[in-house]
């Protein structure tokens, strides 16, 4: 068996539930991915709010525990690894967050960032090699370390300090990075810069991506597979490219005919509505859960939650329109 | 033009601080036409919202309004009393703030904010006709008359969005200013809340002006587009123009950057930042970053002049 890099196997995230609030949510619903350990691959986890992507990524980096399934790293489980393999564990798994104002402590210019890393993982002897080191990083980010040492975040650009956190992570050689809305906090014009370094490391230094988005847009652009999330579940997966141009479950096409193109001629076609109660976040409890948005809904909808069945090569979507298909 | 309801001229808000003023909007002319969408687009720090805060005079210190003309269907906004202007707030013009929808008040139902809403602005009425109307309000938003009684976080993000708009349109205004009103939302309740404030400003017969970051957005919404940069208008035109053919380089840049998902392309990028607004550059505000920067650009400012029937540009190539 070839290892792969990471794999989750039905994975389930409920919460609430306990002594003093009876309400459950379940966050996640048995949720399945391998990212191979041979080649880089930029895989996209994409949804709406409340479709699970954030706790999956908080599973993953290990902030939430799994309420059921597990969560292996090149063949061991992260949560029964020895204190020696989870310090390897934490290095090779790096992360990028949204907002790039918040990781950074106001009070400390943003080398501070990179020192506690250097220190931590122990990763220069000297002074100069550590320097050397920042200095190369920062410079496979597109940032001259002349520009950027010295200064405080407030005096940098979202964009700047964005980058900064991707040179961070690029110190530790990971070989997965989670990067959970790396570029919606930043201007329009300055998020190709970020994604063309993400595409940057995974060519030239072979590091994989999860990259956790709402904005199918920018997914488009960079993902080799991509896994749409509803509700907890996963509607459609596999190639990206092929997911995005021709959706086949109801709710990816729903998603994709609602995002705006930047293109006047090509508009939304009819206008579309929103019974309230699933506004207000009432789904239905069984049977799959877009049933009661869903135009092509059956009598089987509402009884079970369709499994993934396979569409076409590499293209997988769970609706019982395609149960047929195998 | 006889068709226009609201004209900025040489508009310029400062926000003063201790090491002098920040040029937030430095020369700004728009022209909003009657029973028109017209987009305000740009990036952080390009002065879109200050704008349209300042088009109802909502500017507060240390910001002001330095200079300039905002003349609302006839009427000299800026030479108004406070008494007059707040009579004209929410009855002529109205707003959508950025990120009201976070902004409603937690404690308070739904149908009373929307009538201290009213009642503000227009006096207080009987009863019955103000419940009446308000619950005309929120199906115009298409929202069930029971969301008069309920509390905000209730609600959806696009259900009080849409409550945020059902307040904006109350006294029929003119024109109405939304500032960001989908940001926060999904993209499938973007579109609903999008398609939705386009039916209200039709069945008003009101211009809508909104103010947005999402190019994409922009091209599914409005007529005509001002693009912004460093406090000042690049372009305007109308939105086939700007996405077919944009003069101003800055806009070309910026919709070469935007992703679709309709083809992939190598993503592009502006190098370098936009400008600090304490003290400019010289000339044109665009010029270091700008790909045709010419000798002029960097000594001249650039005025916004009509370069082609339609096409308004400040740009030294097309003079």
């Amino acid at each position: 068996m070839e290892n792969h890099l990471l794999e989750v196997r039905n994975l389930t995230k409920v919460f609430g539930g306990g002594l003093i609030s009876k309400h459950q949510t379940v966050a996640l619903q048995n949720f399945s991915l391998t990212i191979p350990g041979d080649r880089a691959v930029i895989t996209t986890i994409a949804g709406e709010s409340g479709s699970g992507k954030t706790t999956l990524a908080r599973l993953i980096l290990g902030f939430l525990t799994p309420t059921s399934g597990e969560i292996i790293w090149l063949g061991r489980n992260i949560r029964k690894m020895s204190r020696k393999e989870h310090i390897t564990f934490r290095r090779e798994l790096q992360a990028i967050f949204q907002d790039p104002y918040g990781v950074y402590n106001p009070f400390y210019r943003v080398d501070h960032v990179f020192k506690t890393v250097v220190s931590e993982f122990k990763l220069a002897r000297s002074k100069d090699g550590v320097r050397r080191m920042i200095g190369d990083a920062l410079e496979v980010v597109g940032l001259r370390p002349e520009e950027i040492l010295g200064k405080y975040p407030h005096q940098l650009s979202g964009g700047q300090r964005q980058r900064i956190m991707v040179a961070r992570s690029f110190l530790l050689k990971p070989r997965l990075i989670v990067a959970d809305e790396p570029v919606s906090m930043i201007d329009a014009s300055l998020r190709a810069m970020i994604l063309e370094i993400m595409l940057k490391l995974r060519r030239e230094f072979g590091i994989s991506f999860l990259y956790i988005t709402h904005d199918l847009s920018t997914a488009y652009q960079i993902s080799d597979r991509i896994f749409i999330l509803y509700q907890g579940s996963v509607a459609e997966t596999g190639d990206a490219t092929k997911v995005i141009d021709k959706p086949q479950h109801p709710y990816t096409q729903l998603l994709i005919g609602s995002i705006p193109i930047p293109d006047p001629t090509l508009s939304w076609e009819e206008n579309i509505d929103l019974p309230p109660d699933e506004e207000m976040g009432k789904a239905s409890e069984t049977g799959c859960k877009f049933y009661s948005r869903c135009p092509h809904a059956m009598e089987l909808c509402r009884q079970s939650s369709p499994p993934l069945y396979r569409i076409g090569d590499d293209h997988y979507a769970s609706c019982y329109l395609y149960k047929d298909s195998r | 033009m006889n068709d226009s309801v609201l004209q900025v001229d040489d508009l310029r808000v400062y926000y003063w601080t201790e090491r002098g003023p920040i040029r937030a909007v430095d020369g700004v002319n728009l022209t909003v036409n009657k029973g028109e969408r017209f987009g305000i687009v740009g990036e952080s720090g390009c002065g879109k919202s200050t704008t349209a805060i300042s088009l109802l005079r909502l500017i507060k210190p240390p910001g002001s309004i330095e200079g300039g003309r905002i003349v609302l269907d006839g009427t000299d906004i800026l030479g108004l009393s406070e008494e007059e202007m707040r009579k004209i707030r929410w009855s002529r013009i109205s707003l959508i703030p950025q990120g009201s929808m976070n902004s409603l008040n937690p404690v308070v139902r739904v149908g009373s904010q929307i009538e201290d809403a009213i009642t503000t602005h227009e006096g207080s009425k009987p009863r019955g006709e103000l419940k009446d109307l308000i619950r005309d309000l929120l199906g115009m938003v298409s929202l069930p008359g029971r969301v008069y009684d309920m509390y905000p976080h209730e609600l959806s993000g696009g259900m009080k969005q849409r409550v945020c708009i059902a307040m904006a349109i109350a006294l029929k205004p003119q024109v109405i200013i939304a500032d960001e009103p989908t940001s926060a939302l999904d993209v499938v309740v973007q579109r609903l809340v999008t398609q939705m404030l386009i039916r209200v400003q039709k069945d008003l017969r009101a211009s809508l002006v909104i103010i947005g970051h999402d190019m994409g957005l922009q091209a599914q919404l409005v007529n005509r587009l001002a693009v912004m940069y460093a406090g000042k208008v690049a372009e305007v035109g109308s939105v086939k123009d700007m996405y077919n053919d944009p003069l101003h380089p800055y806009t070309q840049l910026l919709i070469a950057s935007v992703p679709s998902v309709k083809q992939k392309k190598t993503l592009k990028s502006i190098p370098g930042l936009p400008p600090t607004l304490l003290s400019p550059p010289p000339g044109c505000i665009f010029h270091p970053r700008c790909p045709h920067a010419m000798e002029i650009c960097r000594s001249e400012v650039p005025h916004l002049r009509e370069a082609r029937p339609g096409r308004i540009v400040a740009c030294h190539l097309y003079n």
